[in-house]
Parts: C-alpha cells; structure tokens; sequence
C-alpha cells in the first residue's frame, strides 16, 4: 500500500487554481525533493497533504485512509510539517518548542535525546528568537524527531542556511529515509543537493 | 513545578502578595493596626475594614489575575505581544453598553428604576455580544491574526457610536460615563466577590488542561494543526474563557486597562521563560499583585485607577519594544 498518495486533487486560492488535478504516490521510505519557481504551488502541495489547507477536489490519502477522515491526532502520527521560517518564529525557549513535538505529553525522554542528538545542550534555555538560521533550523529538526512520525515534510529548510549547514541538513534528512525508514519530502531550490541526495525530484 | 529557583520565586511573589494585601488593607484615608484585623466587623475599624478595603483588596485579586491570564493568551493565541484582553472589542462593546444607559435618557430612566445589579446586565450583554459575533465570525477566518483586525475593527465601531451618543447628551450624563471609563473598584461589595470570582476567574479553570497544546500554537498554526492539536477548537475554549471573563470584569469595575497587557511579559520575564505549564503560576499572581498596588495608589491619591495602571504599564511597554528579543516579540 503506497504511504502517501494523492488522488486527482485542485486546490484554489481565491480564483486562481493553484493545483489542478495532480495524482501522486509516494511508496517508500526515501527523500523526494520538489522543485519549481516560486509560486508553482510547492508549498500549497505540502499543504494539502499536511492537512492544512482544504481542497477543491480529490483526495489525500495517509496508509490508505483518507486524510480529512482523519482527527488533528491520528494526521500528527502520520505526518510532522517544518513550514519556511517567515511564519514560523515564535518566543518560546528551545526546549519547550522541541518539547511541542511531544503535544500529548507521552515522550519525555525522546525531548531529552533530542536536545543531545542535535547538539541543542548548550541553547536549550535560549529563546527561539535569539537563535541563528541555522540554530533554528536544528530545534526545528529536533521536534519533528521527537514527534517521529512516518512522513517529514519540509519547506524550503535550507533556505537561510549556510553551504556546511546546508550539506548537515541534506545528510541527516538522508539518514530519516535510509535509517530510520520515514518517508521525507523536501521543498528545495538547492538543485545540486537534490540531485545528489534525493532519490525522487519531483518538478512543479 | 519541580523545587528549583522557579519554586523559590514563586513563594517570594505570593509572600509579596500577602504583605502587599496586609498594606492595602491598613492603609488609606484612615490607617488601621494590624489588631483592627481581629476587631468585630461592626466596631468603627471594623466597618472600614470589610466594607470598603476588603471588598478592594479581594476584587483587586481576582481581577488582576483573571486579566493578566486574559493578556496571556491574547498574546498566545494571535502571537502578538501586545494584545490583550481589550484588543478583541469585547471591553468595546461593554462600553457601548453603558454609553447606551448614561447617555440616553432611555438608559437613564431603566438605570434609575433598576437595582444594584443595573449595570451589571449591559456590560455583560455587551460583552457577550461583540464575544459571539466573533465567534461566528473566527469560524470562517483561517488565520487568528485576521480576527485581532475584526476585533479592532469593532473597538473602533464601538467607539464612533460612543462619541455619538456623547456629542448629543448633557454634560452630567457625558460626566458619569467618562467616571466609569477610568475603572474603578470602588462599587464592589463583598457579597460581589463570589460572583466576580466565578464570572471572571472560574471560566479559566478549564483551560490549565491546554497549557502543553497551547505552547504549540505559540509556534504558529501550522505547527500546532500538525503537531496534533485541534487548533479551531483550542481557539474557541481560550477564546470564550477570556470572552466571559472580560465580560464580567468590565461589568463590575469598568474597563481596566494595561493589567492584562504587562502582566504576563512581567511574569515571563521573572521566569525567564515562555513556557505555559510553568508560567501558569506566576500569571495570574503578577496580575494580583500589580492591580492590588495600582488600587492601593488610586485610593490613596484619589486617583483614576487606569491613570496608575498606564503609569506603570507604559514603561513596561516601552521596555518590550526596545527589547523585542529577550521579551519574546514574534516575528511573523
């Protein structure tokens, strides 16, 4: 049964028709990465499947059940979401917001590992607003870790991000699809790393 | 709340508290020795005590803390640091409440005719009115921040009708109502405190069960919706507990302005964190204490009581502005 797949969906905004008709399907734990010009609706497609968005047509369908079927719950045991930092940026300290991958309060020690996995020991009482890009980027990972669910969606995560960082993030995303067997779509202009990290690019 | 610095803070601020409480009801136009506690409520002592400081004191508790909590999850909720509990036009439509009944001679007459509770029943229907037509309104906004300009929107609504209704009544009318704008605890009985209690502070009482979902939404909607939290239902429990809440404060004491603004980033910043299950806590105590200060200044100077809070929250504000990083201002 394919993990994700998406069946002939349309998505308006306003007038405009942002996806017309798109049938996709996602199989196996692997990165994809998704290219295209800004405004060719990558985003409003990772919206969809998030859930966040409601479609005109078709359907979204998480391990074979329908997404809008689905409790806001069972979605985030499904699918975590890292949305471009413009709308993102909150003031909470760097633990609480990793912690925010833990919303039912059921995998505390998971916060903990990730605090040392991703090397956030040091800035774990440090606001969200006082981080660089590439600090924040990393809590960002953290609390998808921690809420450790089958599919990773990530839009445009390497936007703000130096050359190094950028390799870092590419590399540990890898690892979520070979490792640890999650399916993992990235929206991402860095078309030289897509082409060396992802199995699947996927042009809007 | 785990025995660290956190504990320790919060002991000192509720000791504070009650020393604050022991001074206000002390001090005043006549000052009382502690012994005066003990004396009958019926000796002259007695009559000062519980007639008039108490009622204060208690009202002041209870309003600071249930406006601060309001502030908190205004802030929260439309991740603006400088909402607050009047920003959603629900102090709005209290006021124009009652600029119908101290304007009109309409108003006039049934205030007149009617008994203590008088002006409890418009502030409170107008409260609740502007509350539900957001609440029908928010259904269709996608985003909260939309609604923090719906509510603008109605403040200014409000508003302009207000200044009508002032332009056409007499000056003694325009007079009562300008009184009741500068807040004020002065008109609390004690038998009030038990309903102000359970109309302002009871509806939060539900929403400490949120706390953990609510730092997701700090994080932005789109993280919340996907970390598992029901975001439109999460809205509306926070949304009706500070509707009803504010509600009832703007019925019984007017509107009182700056609490709920500088409350919580006063809390935050004593915390040092923006953590909600642990600054649930110190929220509402900050709030108590802040307005039972501003109350005890009022009276002793027979000042407005929204004249002390805005000299005490305006620095506050000035500080979240020139330190927009350290008190926590979103960037969107």
């Amino acid at each position: 049964m394919d993990k994700l797949r998406v069946e002939n969906i349309s998505v308006l905004r306003g007038r405009k028709s942002v996806i017309s008709n798109l049938t996709i399907a996602f199989n196996s734990a692997s990165l994809v990465a998704i290219e295209g010009n800004n405004g060719s609706g990558k985003s409003t497609f990772l919206d969809a499947i998030a859930g966040l968005i409601s479609l005109s047509e078709g359907e979204v369908f998480l391990d074979g059940k329908a997404l809008r079927t689905l409790s806001y719950s069972d979605r985030a045991s499904y699918i975590s979401y890292v949305p471009s930092r413009k709308t993102t940026a909150a003031a909470l300290e760097v633990k609480t917001a990793i912690a925010v991958g833990d919303v039912f309060g059921k995998k505390k020690n998971r916060v903990e590992e990730a605090i040392q996995k991703f090397n956030l020991n040091e800035l774990q009482n440090n606001l969200l607003t006082e981080l660089s890009d590439g600090e924040y980027q990393r809590v960002q990972l953290a609390r998808v870790w921690v809420q450790d669910t089958l599919m990773v969606l990530l839009d445009e995560p390497a936007a703000h991000l130096d050359a190094s960082s950028r390799e870092n993030l590419f590399t540990e995303l890898l690892k979520w699809a070979e490792e640890d067997k999650k399916l993992v779509i990235v929206c991402s202009h860095e078309l030289h790393l897509n082409q060396r990290f992802a199995s699947r690019i996927i042009q809007f | 709340m785990k025995l660290t610095h956190s504990t320790i803070k919060f002991f000192i601020l509720l000791v504070l508290l009650v020393v604050i409480c022991l001074a206000a009801l002390l001090m005043g136009s006549k000052s009382l020795s502690l012994v005066s506690l003990f004396e009958s409520a019926e000796s002259p002592a007695g009559r000062v005590l519980w007639q008039h400081r108490m009622p204060h004191v208690l009202g002041a508790i209870v309003v600071g803390s249930s406006l601060a909590l309001s502030g908190n999850y205004m802030q929260v909720i439309f991740r603006n640091p400088l909402a607050g509990p009047s920003v959603l036009g629900i102090t709005g439509g209290a006021s124009l409440a009652m600029a119908v009944i101290f304007l009109t001679s309409w108003g006039m007459n049934w205030f007149l005719n009617a008994g203590t509770w008088a002006l409890f029943i418009p502030a409170f229907a107008g409260a609740m009115l502007v509350l539900s037509l957001l609440l029908v309104i928010q259904r269709k906004l996608p985003m909260a921040s939309t609604l923090l300009v719906v509510g603008l929107l109605f403040s200014h609504f409000t508003g302009a009708i207000e200044s009508i209704l002032q332009k056409m009544a007499g000056a003694n009318n325009v007079n009562q109502f300008v009184v009741w704008g500068m807040g004020s605890l002065d008109n609390l009985t004690l038998s009030q405190v038990p309903w102000l209690f359970l109309g302002a502070f009871v509806p939060f009482i539900p929403t400490f069960y949120f706390l953990r979902k609510l730092n997701a939404f700090a994080m932005g909607e789109q993280i919340a919706a996907t970390s598992g939290v029901d975001v439109v239902k999460l809205r509306w429990v926070f949304l009706i507990s500070v509707g009803i809440s504010t509600a009832t404060i703007t019925a019984f004491c007017g509107p009182i302005a700056f609490i709920g603004l500088m409350a919580p980033h006063v809390a935050r910043m004593l915390v040092r964190s923006f953590n909600q299950q642990q600054l649930i806590y110190f929220i509402p105590l900050v709030g108590a204490i802040l307005l039972v200060i501003s109350d005890l200044i009022s009276r002793l100077y027979a000042l407005p009581l929204n004249a002390i809070t805005a000299a005490i929250g305006i620095p506050c504000v000035f500080y979240i502005v020139f330190n927009p990083k350290r008190s926590g201002v979103w960037i969107s």
